[in-house]
């Protein structure tokens, strides 16, 4: 399939007739639509989706009383025919399907497909729809198995075999399966062998009581899908619910710390005032000294007062004009013939002697108040700074406190909310729970008749051979016996050789897209994906969002690679090919800009068309990456919504123009819930 | 772990994969015949089975 085409008439947020080209040029293959939230992006996968499908007839919300009728038509190639897909619901009644041939020359409708739905699942089956229509973020039913991806689950694991073809040989096996069984009971019947009819009641029997088991299973199977679906909804609604709880917690516990810090100031502030009082005597003398210094003396310290009776002390203080002790000396004075003589003479006089104690006292005093200084000075720093990084401390848990009570007040209460999808998620476990118990349970009846089965087969066929009959029958039932068992040893051969192909695809297309050392391996019997790191050689526990996304978009690539008649000639075990555009609805949100251009290399090496639908801030982050592949190009420039109180004008640099993204409130109340009104244009 | 051994030992387990793959052309044949029998009755479908393998005489020597 390949899609020229879409006409949507009154379908969600779409009004009247929007008709939408896709690109479909080799060199530029991509569609590109981006908008804001609530626009009609993905209003346009579904609307690709019920047209073709006829699912999702709930999420349809036009207004019916205004507008009774909705319909969306595609016009697509395949196999080089022309279709139009068109499918039509009015108020009330079920929707309605028609697939139209068009003819290549004049455009117009050239006959009509008996069986629309059958043609269309020929075309691109259901099962498959999911890998086409990628909801990389969404919360459409889809989404929670897009998850999950990685996981592996028994979706991926159907939808994956489908696309090999191996669903197919599973029914032929059945089928075998059951002819065998038959013609062999009509030859035991045929035969008149008492004992060997012994054996056949008694498989007979046991087969009946297996039907309601099997069937058991099956539902409790289904259970747990549906379950595990359900779950993995709700998970995602209560990830993208926002809770007050985490908010409040924070808030509670940065208030005691808040407390705390407060109490510890005042005990530092008390600390530093009273080391302040009780220190402040030494701070004092000190000033007092330093005050009694000459510049140069204070700058010296006590260096001067150390060597006395120095003639160049003298020579000192004659070219300050000042002694020691501060008195102004004179030059020619008494007084400096007093110092003068003093200091030169070198006799050991009383008095030299004491002045020198003295010097080397007032020398002491003043470096043990040195010291006391800088101790005190440091402690008092050390108290200062501890007072100002508390006080910050403080500051900044207050501002943030602030803000939390204002996230907390804006959220508003959600809790609620959270607790009951909360409780439902519990339900939905107890219920998955006791639906694995109930599997399982009839998991291990069945094996055990199975056991007995084959045992009572092995003991008819004995007895049933005894007799020698070689009729047309017993060749048969040795035919259907030897396909039967070519079938199945074949077929687990080639599902060992497709998992392995689409490893190879996997591991290739990572490679060219990404620079991170990583490998994967697809666990055959869950199809869970496992990676490796190849630097180390161990398996990744958990991969970062951005590897998550990168790793499902390739194995999304690949898978419909298999698919697609691209890779038909290496893929030999597929029953039918399918090809299809790859639709992406928010794709590379958290993808390593790097990696988005091999990423996008690696989606068109798989398909002929990818449409991308995403919001403006998320494509403007890979813009450059695909500008040049952009066939068509997309904006939604007025989306009207339900009264939200709010009005959006955006403006961005899209598509390199400017262009305004607008928002509206929708001011009919009335239609508050249904009333949504989307503007999209082609930028060209 | 140089960074190729996943992909080389993938490569090698396709190739020994395809190598052992059983395959009988007279059986592959009528697989391929088999799976074009697209029908929604169960029954409907075993009958043309049925007659499809009675048909083909080529497979009394199996």
């Amino acid at each position: 399939m390949k899609f020229s085409n879409i006409i949507i008439t009154n379908f969600r947020s779409y009004y009247g007739e929007n008709k939408f080209e896709f690109a479909e040029d080799e060199s530029q293959p991509v569609t590109m639509v981006v908008g804001n939230n609530g626009g009609g992006k993905s209003s346009l996968m579904r609307a690709i989706q019920w047209c073709l499908y006829g699912e999702d007839i709930k999420e349809i919300k036009h207004n019916e009383s205004k507008v009774p009728t909705c319909e969306v038509a595609i016009n697509f190639s395949h196999e080089n025919n022309l279709y139009r897909a068109h499918r039509r619901i009015t108020s009330g009644q079920d929707s309605f399907l028609r697939l139209l041939k068009i003819d290549k020359k004049d455009g117009r409708e050239s006959g009509e497909i008996g069986e629309p739905q059958l043609t269309i699942n020929g075309f691109l089956p259901i099962e498959l729809k999911s890998w086409f229509f990628y909801e990389a973020e969404g919360s459409g039913a889809a989404s929670a198995n897009h998850h999950n991806l990685l996981d592996g689950n028994r979706y991926s694991k159907d939808a994956l075999r489908k696309i090999q073809g191996f669903t197919k040989i599973d029914q032929l096996i059945e089928d075998l399966d059951k002819i065998h069984k038959d013609k062999a009971r009509a030859r035991v019947k045929q035969g008149e062998n008492l004992e060997a009819q012994h054996f056949q009641e008694q498989i007979d029997k046991l087969e009946i009581k297996l039907e309601p088991i099997l069937a058991t299973k099956i539902s409790a199977d289904d259970d747990i899908t549906r379950y595990s679906e359900k779950i993995e909804d709700l998970q995602e609604k209560y990830r993208n619910t926002p809770s007050t709880k985490p908010l409040q917690e924070e808030m509670d516990r940065l208030n005691p710390q808040i407390n705390s810090a407060n109490t510890r100031l005042l005990l530092k502030q008390k600390k530093q005032k009273s080391f302040l009082a009780d220190h402040l005597v030494i701070f004092l003398i000190k000033q007092l000294i330093t005050k009694n210094q000459t510049p140069k003396q204070h700058k010296e310290g006590v260096q001067l007062i150390r060597s006395p009776d120095n003639t160049d002390l003298y020579s000192e203080i004659k070219a300050n004009g000042e002694c020691i002790c501060g008195t102004t000396i004179i030059p020619g004075s008494s007084e400096d013939d007093k110092v003068r003589k003093f200091l030169t003479d070198k006799s050991k006089d009383k008095d030299k002697n004491i002045f020198n104690s003295r010097a080397r006292g007032v020398e002491t005093v003043m470096s043990t108040i040195d010291l006391q200084v800088e101790k005190f000075e440091k402690e008092r720093i050390e108290i200062k700074d501890d007072i100002d990084d508390i006080e910050s401390d403080i500051k900044t848990n207050s501002a943030r406190v602030a803000q939390l009570g204002l996230d907390i007040e804006k959220i508003g209460n959600t809790e609620s909310k959270i607790k009951k999808i909360r409780d439902n998620i519990n339900d939905l476990t107890s219920l998955q729970t006791a639906a694995n118990a109930t599997s399982a349970k009839a998991s291990n009846k069945v094996t055990d008749i199975r056991e007995s089965i084959a045992d009572l087969t092995r003991q008819r066929d004995m007895a049933d051979n005894n007799r020698t009959m070689t009729d047309s029958l017993t060749s048969f039932i040795k035919k259907i016996g030897s396909i039967k068992e070519y079938v199945e040893k074949k077929q687990k051969q080639d599902e060992v050789v497709a998992l392995t192909t689409l490893m190879i695809d996997l591991n290739e297309a990572v490679k060219k897209t990404s620079f991170a050392n990583i490998q994967c391996k697809i666990d055959s019997d869950t199809y869970a994906v496992r990676v490796f790191d190849t630097t180390t050689g161990e398996e990744k526990p958990a991969l970062n969002d951005g590897d998550k996304e990168l790793i499902k978009t390739c194995l999304v690539a690949c898978v419909v690679g298999q698919a697609s008649k691209k890779s038909q000639a290496k893929n030999k075990y597929l029953a039918q090919a399918t090809s299809a555009p790859i639709i992406i609805d928010a794709p590379f949100t958290k993808m390593d800009v790097d990696y988005i251009s091999g990423c996008v290399s690696v989606l068109l090496e798989k398909t002929e068309q990818l449409i991308l639908l995403s919001l403006p801030a998320d494509y403007k982050k890979y813009e450059d990456e695909v500008f040049s592949k952009l066939g068509k190009k997309y904006a939604v420039v007025r989306a009207d919504r339900g009264p939200r109180n709010t009005e959006d004008i955006t403006k961005y640099k899209l598509f390199k123009k400017d262009i305004d993204l607008v928002t509206f409130d929708n001011v009919d109340e009335h239609d508050a819930e249904s009333v949504t009104q989307s503007r999209i244009v082609e930028v060209k | 772990m140089p960074e190729t051994d996943i992909l080389k030992e993938l490569k090698e387990a396709e190739k020994k994969a395809d190598r052992e793959l059983i395959d009988k052309p007279i059986f592959n044949e009528l697989v391929q015949d088999l799976l074009t029998l697209d029908d929604s009755s169960d029954t409907k479908r075993r009958d043309k089975i049925i007659q499809m393998i009675e048909t083909r005489k080529d497979l009394d020597e199996i």
